[in-house]
């Protein structure tokens, strides 16, 4: 998954790839793995936590601020997902992302967050100098605090659009809303983060 | 037949207090589907995010791009994020712990 900048005649846009709606063979492979699970072959569930958990890892991450919180919620949302594999209809990953949604959004109503947090990687990030490396660690904590202080609704559409890098449509597809209502939000979200950002900068 | 007087001032109706009243419009702005009222980020900035073809020079003239540029440079960082290679196995000694 990655992102570049394209220039054509002197245009220029964001190309991203996206973690689009699934293929129908994807969809099948899915149901292939669920079917083995009821045969008995229990094992076959990691084949489903492997192929989710770090799209549904950086969302629980991009919700929570939490590294460690989001492991639980995740953690808890597969373990419930097993437990309900029999009442998956369609896309199992669309109903595993609900599951961990829902998980992320019972957490903000039960916790009240004290601190961020976002561990280092080693990986070598987008940065180019060592001046842009210093900004980028306040550039995370400013982008974090702002992300906490925004509505649920705002902050899931943002993380989704822009951490996951998900299209407009599969974030219909997944939030059962139109993709009119979810541009608004994306847009209302960076709308309210670009202000927030600016007064912590003044 | 008697009516409600519907007049705010003599019906009994209570002003919110000074932070009340900013928590209600806090609550309204954030349940509607509308525009933020003043918004101040330029159309073109939002295309650009939106993945659409925009025309460059106007996109960096465009007063929050630096700002943005910065975000969008950290948001692609954060889609590098892995789950916890420990997570898998953790689910799976839950699972077989069920029986």
């Amino acid at each position: 998954m990655g992102l570049s900048t394209t220039r054509v005649r002197g245009y220029t846009s964001v190309v991203k790839s996206t973690p689009s709606s699934p293929q129908e063979s994807e969809v099948d492979a899915d149901q292939a793995i669920i079917d083995r699970v009821f045969a008995g072959d229990r094992d076959a569930f990691g084949l489903l936590i492997s192929r989710y958990s770090d799209v549904l890892y950086r969302h629980a991450v991009g919700m929570t601020g939490s590294p460690d919180d989001a492991a639980d919620i995740l953690q808890n949302s597969f373990i419930k997902a097993y437990q309900h594999l029999g009442e998956v209809r369609g896309r199992f990953d669309a109903w595993v992302f609900r599951i961990v949604a829902n998980g992320c959004k019972d957490w903000l109503k039960n916790i009240r967050r004290t601190h961020l947090s976002y561990e280092e990687d080693d990986q070598p990030s987008g940065y180019q100098t060592p001046d842009e490396e210093l900004d980028r660690g306040e550039l995370r904590g400013d982008l974090d605090r702002a992300l906490a202080a925004l509505p649920v609704s705002l902050r899931e559409a943002f993380v989704m659009k822009h951490v996951e890098g998900r299209s407009y449509e599969d974030m219909a597809e997944l939030l059962d809303t139109t993709v009119g209502a979810l541009k608004m939000r994306v847009h209302r979200a960076r709308e309210a983060l670009q202000k927030l950002l600016e007064e912590k900068a003044a | 037949m008697m009516h409600d007087n519907l007049d705010p001032h003599v019906s009994g109706h209570v002003e919110p207090a000074k932070g009340e009243r900013a928590e209600i419009r806090d609550e309204s702005v954030t349940d509607r589907e509308v525009p933020v009222a003043g918004a101040s980020m330029p159309a073109i900035i939002h295309a650009w995010l939106d993945g659409e073809p925009v025309n460059e020079p106007a996109l960096q003239a465009a007063g929050s791009y630096p700002l943005w540029r910065r975000v969008q440079t950290e948001t692609v960082d954060r889609r590098r994020m892995q789950a916890p290679a420990t997570i898998r196995g953790a689910i799976m000694e839950a699972i077989r712990k069920e029986g």
